[in-house]
């Protein structure tokens, strides 16, 4: 089992109205920007990238970042800056990018050669995430989410033959067209970093991941334990159908966890930032949380039909935390269950979100402490046959 | 975004049918008799046979189709700018026989009305523009508008029932398959630039028929400036206006909006 420290690098500071719903529709999109303060934002970066860089200290295999735009969720347009920062602070540990949200990107040449400079220069420590990007960022960018699984598609394939292949070749896809793709540095990693691959519901992604040309992990996000089981237990079924047995690091979970001295402590210590997290960060409009094309009308019929199950707009903190959402109590109660979690779905990737909301620096290094101290030693050792 | 509308089609005469638009498979209602006349729909795809195409079908041989990937039509993947709609249209136009068709678009199709005229004028006898997007960007964003915020965008009386028989809160299976074609076909043309066209102005010189630009009174999505834009920009061009009527004039006040076309068309 491995475990690696994720960030989302949320903005915490909301509207003092920002419970008005009717007002304040979404974190995401119309959220005016009037609600950031640079100077405050100059602490916060530092002190987020400095939690990022302890993770190394305190023993994570790795420390996670990601891109999202014109948000108060998460404040990383890129995570390739983000991964830049830490290339050279960091010694040890993987820096996974989960990942570049392709289709947002004017050309997928630019992310080849930014996570293949990063690659080079950590010496093979990039975990290279491919992402489409969350609907409400289409609105925000201004590309066309009627595209955005071809652009994908196309974007990823261009992308591993500018890696992998000798350059100057040619590439006229529909969506990109370059005479001469020769992309320097080549990446270190042979025959290119692992790319995780982010998933939020689709049958078809997770299929695409587990096709023997890619093997690539998939990682369940903030998914309720009933849909990840599911989801993993569709990828294997998809391996075997392929020839092969999918292995434990094909399968990651992401999830906020959050450890204290016992489980009421605990609770009363998250509750907040969980809540922060699912009903305040996670706030869309649903028209721009799916937007036009964006999901199959096949899709699109499956997440109506299961959104009572995703509802955690409404969801409880005791109920966030039975279903799944996140891991809150004392140091046993999270292994136990963490180890429940790794037994019953059999993923190998755990992705803690060790930071969530509006969560203050001294609670969150707590947290990763005790987590990395209490919790993470004895899975190691209990889950020591995965290898 | 308006979801298909079929339970007022049930009484009134008109014929479905089905053509292969060079692999496209494409959906057309032929409702009347008279000189061609061909309507085409908005952003909800609204391919049904309704109380305003009645009206027209009394004077007019009325042709309705769907755009493709907007109702019972198939080919959006061969769509991704107005440039290939209009296309699409000149092969319809041939393959259907049609003669010199009077051009009818409300919205979404006012504007693909308006393209195609200032590509193929020699091809239509007439154009009638009806709350046409186009020439700028409308003022709110219906894309991230919910179905009732939509009701409130497009119809004067956003509650009515007649506002909630074309967007419902809670359609049945059928009416939300065509509220996504619906969105996504529009989203392919007008996601961004926002259903605008910036060069289109500066080309509308090149119509050379007979025009009319019908405006909501109460339209809350193009304003009327906006239609006058595309008067001013037409050779005698006329101009009406429907008092207090929504976005959606031909749903809501079929019998004076088709009244105000017929007019128009009988006179050229």
């Amino acid at each position: 089992m491995r475990f690696y420290n994720f960030h989302l690098m949320p903005w915490p500071d909301l509207p003092t109205d920002y419970d008005d719903v009717k007002k304040h529709p979404s974190a995401w999109v119309t959220l005016s920007n009037s609600n950031y303060d640079p100077e405050k934002g100059h602490h916060l970066y530092n002190e987020y990238l400095d939690q990022l860089e302890y993770a190394e200290e305190l023993g994570f295999d790795g420390v996670c970042v990601n891109e999202h735009h014109q948000n108060a969720y998460g404040t990383m347009p890129s995570p390739n800056l983000v991964a830049a920062m830490l290339a050279r602070r960091t010694k040890r540990i993987k820096i996974c990018m989960v990942g570049n949200g392709l289709p947002l990107r004017d050309h997928p040449l630019r992310v080849a050669e930014e996570v293949a400079m990063l690659d080079v220069v950590t010496g093979g420590r990039i975990i290279s995430g491919f992402v489409r990007g969350i609907g409400d960022e289409y609105t925000s960018m201004g590309v066309n989410p009627t595209y955005s699984l071809e652009r994908f598609r196309e974007a990823h394939d261009l992308i591993i033959r500018a890696w992998t292949e000798d350059g100057p070749f040619e590439h006229y896809g529909k969506h990109y067209e370059n005479r001469y793709v020769n992309v320097w540095p080549r990446p270190i990693q042979k025959p290119h970093p692992p790319i995780w691959i982010p998933g939020f519901g689709s049958r078809d992604t997770v299929d695409w991941c587990a096709h023997p040309d890619r093997k690539y992990a998939y990682l369940a996000v903030f998914m309720p334990d009933q849909l990840i089981k599911m989801f993993f237990d569709y990828y294997r079924e998809r391996a075997e159908h392929y020839g092969y047995t999918a292995s434990p690091y094909q399968m990651g979970h992401l999830v906020p966890v959050y450890v204290a001295e016992t489980d009421e402590q605990a609770e009363n210590e998250a509750k907040q930032h969980v809540l922060w997290l699912y009903q305040k960060g996670l706030r869309h409009k649903w028209e721009q949380f799916f937007p036009p094309g964006y999901a199959t009308r096949d899709a699109m019929r499956s997440i109506v039909e299961h959104s009572g199950e995703m509802d955690f707009a409404n969801f409880s903190f005791k109920q966030l935390n039975e279903k799944g959402f996140c891991i809150v109590g004392s140091a046993n109660t999270v292994r136990e269950r963490l180890s429940q979690y790794s037994n019953d779905l059999g993923h190998g990737l755990v992705l803690a979100l060790t930071h969530f909301g509006d969560m203050s620096n001294e609670r969150t290094r707590g947290n990763m402490e005790r987590f990395s101290s209490e919790v993470m030693p004895a899975l190691r050792k209990e889950f020591a046959y995965m290898v | 975004m308006l979801p298909l509308v079929n339970q007022w089609g049930r009484h009134l005469d008109h014929r479905e049918t089905r053509i292969d638009v060079r692999g496209k498979s494409t959906q057309v209602l032929i409702g009347g008799s008279g000189p061609p006349l061909l309507y085409l729909h908005g952003a909800g795809g609204e391919v049904a046979w309704l109380p305003f195409f009645e009206a027209l079908a009394e004077h007019y041989e009325v042709f309705v189709p769907a755009h493709p990937g907007f109702a019972g039509s198939d080919g959006l993947d061969q769509i991704d700018s107005m440039e290939d709609l209009v296309l699409h249209y000149t092969d319809l136009i041939e393959l259907l026989n049609i003669k010199q068709p009077a051009l009818v678009g409300l919205s979404l199709g006012g504007w693909l009305a308006a393209e195609f005229a200032t590509r193929y004028s020699d091809r239509i006898r007439a154009l009638a523009m009806i709350a046409p997007v186009g020439l700028r960007p409308p003022i709110v964003d219906i894309f991230s508008a919910s179905p009732s915020e939509t009701r409130a965008i497009v119809f004067s009386e956003p509650e009515s029932d007649l506002a909630r028989q074309f967007i419902s809160d809670d359609p049945d299976p059928e009416a939300y398959d065509n509220y996504l074609k619906a969105r996504e076909g529009t989203a392919r043309l007008g996601w961004n630039p926002y259903l605008h066209n910036r060069k289109l102005e500066g080309r509308l010189y090149r119509i050379k028929v007979p025009t009319l630009v019908v405006a909501a009174g109460a339209d809350r999505l193009v304003p009327q400036a906006h239609c006058r834009l595309y008067e001013a920009g037409i050779d005698n061009a006329q101009f009406a206006e429907i008092e207090g009527a929504g976005h959606a004039i031909p749903f809501e006040r079929p019998a004076e909006c088709a009244a105000v076309v017929i007019e128009f068309l009988t006179g050229k």
